[in-house]
């Protein structure tokens, strides 16, 4: 009987440290880890580093992460399974605004594109990793004020970064210039911004997952990250998440 | 009762024959059934799941199992307590605090190594051969 009183103990002290942890977390959750990405259910974006996987769900929108654990950048990747999804090319846009806590490069917009897109003339367009662009955020804004083509954004841009995401030259990643605009609020002195374009054939298959990866440059000044999602499937639409490092 | 411990065994088979079959069926089916229902949200019903067996153990060991030796119910204990790191690591990441992750991780790949291998050999030496076959 007294060893059951000194388990209890044990147990009343276990829970009494949770209750602590639980009160004094801070407002950024922590990113759930799970063994496998497999087994992910609620949510469509996973984070991982060299020891672990993270799941970015939809109940947080500010997430706090260890800066030494992911070694100098962020691996996104899209949970491909939408078995729902009557589309045959799914596409995500994304907007990362990164603060950085000393002034900022120059350059301070940059574009990536991820591989599958297509160019006006229904030729691949190339893989583009983390382009530092020469325009100013207002030239970027203005050249984002009114739609046009891929080409004509080649033109407005000097860069050819807008693409198709279907050969048949249908869904251009310049259709919403409003998603492209950099907030008016964004600390350019200490800031970057970059712009993704993601695109992936639409798994529907309930057995079957891909991981269509995109990634986020985390040198040791940045401070913060937002990341805007917009995409064509529902599930990853309009969505934003932060991310504060310690 | 346990089941015979192989030379073959790994570390983890080894753990579940030092404890009885019911207490390891009873965490790794619970187990199963909460990540199968609560997905990636599983860990605190499975870190509760894992306490409320851990207390259960005391009258089981007890009044059950008729165990009396006060250090071999602490041994029983901390091997479960072992065993559920080992199998449940990332549950228990995601309950305790950040600052524990390096060292859950590392202790769920050492412990069961150090205790099927060292330490339960160790206590079977000084108390006697309860759990060997």
């Amino acid at each position: 009987m007294r060893w059951c009183r000194k388990t209890l103990s044990v147990g009343a002290v276990v829970s009494l440290l949770l209750i602590v942890r639980c009160l004094s977390a801070s407002a950024c959750a922590r990113p759930i880890e799970v063994d496998d990405a497999w087994e992910v259910q609620s949510s469509y974006l996973i984070l991982k580093s060299s020891i672990s996987t993270y799941v970015i769900d939809n109940d947080h929108e500010c997430f706090e992460l260890e800066r030494a654990e992911f070694h100098g950048e962020l691996k996104f990747f899209i949970l491909n399974r939408f078995p729902e999804v009557p589309l045959k090319t799914g596409y995500v846009l994304i907007k990362s605004l990164r603060k950085f806590s000393v002034p900022s490069q120059k350059k301070k917009i940059k574009v990536s594109r991820g591989d599958g897109w297509f160019n006006d003339d229904g030729s691949p367009a190339i893989f583009i990793d983390d382009e530092p662009l020469s325009l100013s955020i207002q030239k970027w804004n203005e050249a984002h004020s009114s739609p046009g083509s891929p080409k004509q954004f080649k033109d407005r841009l000097g860069i050819d970064w807008h693409a198709y995401a279907d050969e048949s030259k249908s869904m251009p990643s310049s259709d919403d210039v409003d998603f492209w605009q950099i907030p008016d609020n964004f600390d350019a002195a200490n800031g970057i911004v970059t712009n993704y374009l993601v695109r992936f054939g639409i798994n529907t298959d309930p057995n079957h997952r891909s991981y269509p990866p995109f990634k986020v440059y985390l040198q040791n000044y940045v401070q913060r990250i937002e990341l805007n999602l917009e995409a064509n499937i529902g599930s990853l639409n309009d969505r934003q998440y932060v991310f504060q490092f310690k | 009762m346990p089941a015979p411990i192989r030379s073959s065994d790994t570390p983890q088979d080894r753990l579940s024959k030092l404890l009885p079959a019911d207490v390891t069926a009873a965490f790794l089916s619970a187990k199963a059934g909460l990540d199968a229902f609560f997905h990636e949200h599983a860990s605190w019903p499975v870190f509760w799941t894992f306490v409320t067996i851990l207390l259960l153990c005391v009258p089981y060991f007890i009044y059950v199992s008729k165990i009396k030796n006060v250090f071999h119910i602490a041994f029983l204990l901390l091997s479960f307590v072992v065993f559920a790191l080992s199998i449940a690591e990332t549950d228990f990441i995601n309950v305790l605090p950040e600052a524990w992750k390096i060292l859950i991780k590392v202790a769920a790949i050492v412990l069961p190594f150090l205790w099927t291998f060292l330490i339960s050999q160790i206590f079977l030496g000084a108390l006697g051969s309860r759990v060997e076959q």
